[in-house]
């Protein structure tokens, strides 16, 4: 079986990189092709760090992709910490941006307890909510729906520009500022405990199981993602399957998923009122 | 040597609403990675200083028949800095729509990875459509804004002096309360070493009295609606006056600029009509009502421009900055309403359709005047009105000694020439 191995730049390793990267130049350019030139499915980005201490990488992402050609990335986010509007609004962005580059995961017992979240909410958001959530928000406004029609004036069906509802997160629906490609949807992640059950969203593309506990890889089929890399030299040094080859395919090909689906249980058009179609 | 600093205000397709419609134009140009390298590298090249965005972080209108602020700025910019060495961006990120400290430890990243090009324009609202998502009962009326901008900005420059200083965080405002233990900060970071150096621009945007109270007490620079000379002149001495008095530095003024060039007035005039015919009909009328918070019905196109303040008297919402500036563009020439709309095109900015010698006339003015140390460029189509800018209008800026022969090469130069520049 092939394996398709999803690289973890934590720590050290991460630290180098936006270094690098802030240097910019042929320093940056020289990192950004020797990582397009790595023969693995995604890099993943502070996955390695414990649940409680992930740190936003969307910053970090953003220059990533800005500097690489076809190289995949993983982005880990905070759900207690970053509004999932904001998130879904920048994922969405870099996803049109870029091309379909980049996933998200979360490690399953990540702290949700935001301040985003009302003090009334009814029951504790888990990861896979705050996953759904996001994914839900992209269906706000399908890309099909963006019609450009230059000649006649109409840019979108309005009536496919939608607020979502969900289940958990029910005072959040968007939608957001643009459109987002449901085929070409980031996938989403989540990464359990060795023993873990299987998460029941139909939100969630993958969820990866560690091997061991406290080994600090994770695997879900074909799919490996490993950690621990100490440095950026370590990371571009991996030792890889010896056929893994560099691929410029998109990231649901690279971890063999099936094409993005809605995931909103419920939607509400919000420009029934044509008037508003003007309005600041 | 001082000179006039030149943003480029990139509104997605441009401030017109038949911009995207423009020809050679395609209605995902501003969705692609390409759109936003070309821009980069012409705004670049061309010697302009910055690039900026504006953004809510909800829909303001319905995009059926234009579309309007789509991208995420921070995702944007980023392509923007990797294409270039120079250039400055500034993000525009809601106060309302964002917790302090979550906030602060991206801009630390972003300040590192731009190596100081970056600057932070300060908002505080949110569109209508957003307000539930932001968990607020209903829009926060203008104080209750300004209220939690203040302490947001006050949150902000301690979590960011803690991270520099290697230090516990604490807070305990009436919004906001963090105990923070240094262990808990990204203090060891390239990020926070680097903050030691540069600290991220603040710039800020908001006419209300309560915006320039903010903005003289933390903004490095202000985007601001100015339309009439001796009235920008003013307001900017009276914000230096009161940045002062708060012992700050006060910060440089940018007004905005909605503008077309042409080689001629007449030529100028065709190229903005070329792009303004493509618009829907009676748009402009529409956003000037919702701008200013003013049924348009009740906007009598042969009233004087100024019965717009005593229509907009008891209005929260619409924009006070823009009311101002429009309401004295329009009494300073004469107007009536519906010149004003017109003059307008739906913008509350200046506005200019003419000649680069003409343009380089009002620059010139603004500047040795002391009603401007720069200003905020809007185009009516992007990249085109760039490009006629940079290819048009910037050699004869140049030759003024308005702005710079060779623009200024050090990658810090836009966070310091901002932060440093006063009058």
């Amino acid at each position: 079986m092939t394996v398709h191995t999803v690289l973890d730049l934590s720590g050290q390793a991460l630290e180098d990189i936006l270094i690098t990267l802030a240097g910019g130049g042929a320093s940056a350019t020289a990192l950004g092709k020797a990582l397009d030139t790595l023969p693995v499915a995604a890099y993943a980005l502070d996955l390695g760090a414990a649940a409680a201490s992930a740190r936003d990488t969307s910053v970090a992402l953003s220059f990533l992709l800005a500097f690489t050609r076809s190289s995949r990335f993983i982005a880990s986010a905070h759900p207690a910490q970053q509004h999932p509007i904001n998130l879904a609004r920048n994922l969405s962005t870099l996803n049109a941006l870029h091309g379909p580059r980049i996933g998200l995961a979360l490690h399953a017992d990540a702290p949700t307890a935001g301040w985003f979240r009302p003090e009334d909410a009814a029951s504790p958001a888990s990861a896979a909510d705050y996953l759904r959530l996001v994914s839900s928000l992209w269906d706000s406004w399908p890309m099909d729906a963006l019609i450009g029609d230059t000649e006649g004036g109409r840019y979108v069906d309005a009536d496919r520009i939608v607020r979502i509802e969900d289940p958990v997160y029910t005072h959040i629906g968007g939608p957001l500022t643009l459109p987002t490609d449901i085929p070409g949807k980031p996938p989403l992640l989540l990464l359990s405990p060795h023993g873990a059950e299987a998460s029941t969203d139909p939100s969630v593309d993958l969820q990866l199981n560690e091997t061991a506990p406290g080994s600090g890889h994770f695997v879900s089929g074909p799919v490996s993602l490993r950690t621990g890399a100490p440095s950026l030299d370590a990371v571009l040094a991996w030792p890889l399957e010896a056929h893994a080859r560099a691929q410029r395919a998109s990231i649901r090909e690279a971890l063999q998923l099936p094409a993005g689906r809605m995931a909103a249980v419920g939607q509400t058009p919000v420009f029934k009122d044509a008037a508003v179609a003007v309005r600041v | 040597m001082s000179s006039f600093i030149l943003n480029a205000n990139i509104y997605d397709f441009g401030t017109d609403a038949g911009a995207w419609r423009a020809p050679g134009t395609g209605p995902r140009d501003n969705l692609s990675e390409a759109f936003w390298r070309t821009v980069a590298r012409t705004a670049e090249d061309g010697g302009l200083d910055g690039i900026f965005l504006a953004d809510g972080p909800g829909l303001s209108s319905n995009p059926a028949i234009r579309p309007n602020r789509m991208v995420e700025p921070l995702a944007t910019l980023a392509v923007v800095l990797a294409e270039t060495s120079r250039l400055g961006v500034i993000a525009t990120v809601s106060t309302g729509s964002n917790d302090p400290v979550e906030l602060a430890s991206r801009l630390l990243d972003y300040n590192l990875l731009s190596q100081g090009r970056f600057g932070w324009n300060v908002v505080t609202g949110l569109p209508e459509l957003s307000t539930q998502d932001f968990k607020g009962p209903k829009t926060p009326e203008r104080a209750d804004r300004y209220a939690r901008a203040t302490e947001f900005l006050q949150v902000y420059a301690g979590y960011l002096d803690a991270v520099r200083e290697g230090r516990d965080f604490h807070h305990s405002g009436e919004r906001f309360q963090y105990s923070l233990k240094r262990d808990e900060l990204p203090t060891q970071g390239a990020a926070a070493r680097f903050s030691t150096q540069v600290r991220p621009l603040i710039v800020q945007a908001g006419g209300s009295e309560q915006g320039r109270r903010l903005a003289a007490q933390s903004a490095d620079a202000v985007f601001s609606a100015e339309t009439v000379f001796e009235v920008a002149r003013k307001n900017r001495l009276e914000l230096h006056a009161m940045a002062r008095e708060s012992g700050r530095r006060p910060p440089v003024v940018l007004p905005g600029v909605h503008l077309v060039i042409g080689s001629t007035q007449a030529e100028a005039e065709a190229r903005f009509q070329r792009v303004h015919q493509r618009g829907p009909k009676d748009y402009v009328l529409q956003r000037f009502s919702s701008l200013l918070d003013i049924p348009a019905d009740r906007l009598d196109p042969q009233a004087p421009a100024s019965a717009l303040e005593q229509l907009a008297g008891s209005t929260e919402r619409g924009s006070a900055g823009f009311r101002k500036s429009i309401t004295a563009y329009g009494v300073a020439n004469g107007l009536t309403i519906g010149q004003l709309i017109r003059h307008f095109s739906g913008f509350g900015h200046q506005f200019f359709v003419g000649t680069p010698e003409q343009f380089a006339d009002v620059a010139e003015r603004w500047w040795r005047g002391g009603a401007a140390d720069g200003f905020n460029l809007l185009f009516d189509a992007n990249p085109i009105g760039l490009r006629e800018f940079v290819d048009h209008a910037m050699p004869v800026l140049r030759q003024r000694g308005i702005v710079p022969p060779e623009p200024v090469a050090t990658p810090l130069a836009f966070a310091q020439r901002l932060q440093e520049l006063s009058a």
